[in-house]
């Protein structure tokens, strides 16, 4: 974190080098997020793109809270809400789009399977609930940082979680009967 | 809210470490046996989310090509904005032109348009100088 604070600080003063690095550090995060939750890999390497230019255009502004990583969350997820009100549906990718960019451990057939089920049963979930699952599973966040991320409340967070952790379990368990 | 659904989403929180597996948690999940499948039908869940927790290889020209886009960006405000300043010290000239021709006479307004054209490399000439020096420290 030290380490990071102080290419912020070198990043805000203008130094170029210092905002390539931090962006470089945190490119995976904020694509593999946009990937989990947009379930459309050409749409978030576009947010991903602007996200990236709009923290260029606006690092003199970045007030440094919390991890980098949170405030380039934030910008591509309003970026990714202006999307949906313009769009007004989710655009979702074809089966095995993800697979081949998010590298499924092993390559089995079970394993892709399995993948594309999942793919399946998340694209249910409505946008904001599958953001909260992305961010505290494959991430990690706090409630906290979430809440802060998707600007509602951390008892929303928590419901939100709560509510899909509890769709994933009876509709995995369910289309895996099948 | 039943005391299941409260030890239930316990469990969740417990798992994704916002608060510990007290005494209490583990004591119902050894007594319930509806919560304790419930707990290993969320940890199945979690190793199902596991499958997707790859993230997409680095790519530094994405973020070449998101500096270049910033650049370009920077340089159509800078233009706006150089003229739009354009655009105020035109209308500044002519407005202050009229006055002075209205009210202080054509003599002093002959008096103006020659300071105005001798001083004015006087002004600008620094200016332009100071700007380039700052572009050039910009761009490195």
């Amino acid at each position: 974190m030290g380490e990071e604070k102080k290419l912020v600080k070198k990043a805000r003063s203008g130094d170029r080098a210092a905002m390539e690095e931090l962006l470089a550090d945190n490119y995976r995060i904020v694509k593999g997020y946009l990937i989990k939750t947009t379930l459309n890999p050409s749409l978030a390497e576009d947010i991903t793109q602007e996200t990236m230019v709009k923290a260029i255009t606006n690092i003199k502004k970045y007030k440094p809270r919390g991890k980098f990583s949170s405030w380039l969350i934030t910008i591509a997820n309003n970026l990714y809400r202006d999307y949906l009100r313009k769009h007004k549906r989710e655009s979702l990718a074809d089966e095995g789009d993800l697979l081949s960019i998010l590298e499924p451990e092993g390559d089995q057939t079970g394993t892709r399977v399995e993948m594309v089920r999942l793919q399946e049963v998340l694209s249910k979930l409505p946008y904001e609930k599958r953001a909260v699952v992305v961010l505290k599973h494959y991430y990690g966040y706090t409630y906290q940082d979430i809440a802060k991320i998707l600007e509602c409340p951390v008892g929303t967070v928590r419901s939100r979680l709560h509510y899909s952790l509890d769709f994933l379990r009876k509709h995995l368990a369910k289309e895996g009967d099948e | 809210m039943s005391s299941c659904r409260k030890y239930q989403e316990e469990i969740i929180d417990a798992l994704y470490d916002e608060r510990d597996f007290d005494e209490e948690l583990q004591e119902h999940l050894k007594k319930c046996p509806e919560c304790s499948q419930y707990y290993q039908e969320i940890k199945a869940t979690r190793q199902e989310l596991d499958l997707m927790s790859g993230d997409p290889p680095l790519d530094m020209t994405s973020i070449q090509n998101a500096f270049r886009e910033a650049d370009n960006r920077a340089d159509e405000r800078k233009k706006k904005y150089d003229v739009f300043i354009f655009g105020l010290v035109i209308i500044l000239f002519v407005l202050v032109s009229v006055l002075i021709f209205n009210h202080i006479g054509s003599k002093y307004f002959v008096y103006f348009q020659l300071y105005l054209y001798m001083g004015f490399p006087l002004f600008v000439v620094p200016f332009m100088a100071l700007k380039k020096r700052k572009e050039g420290e910009r761009d490195g």
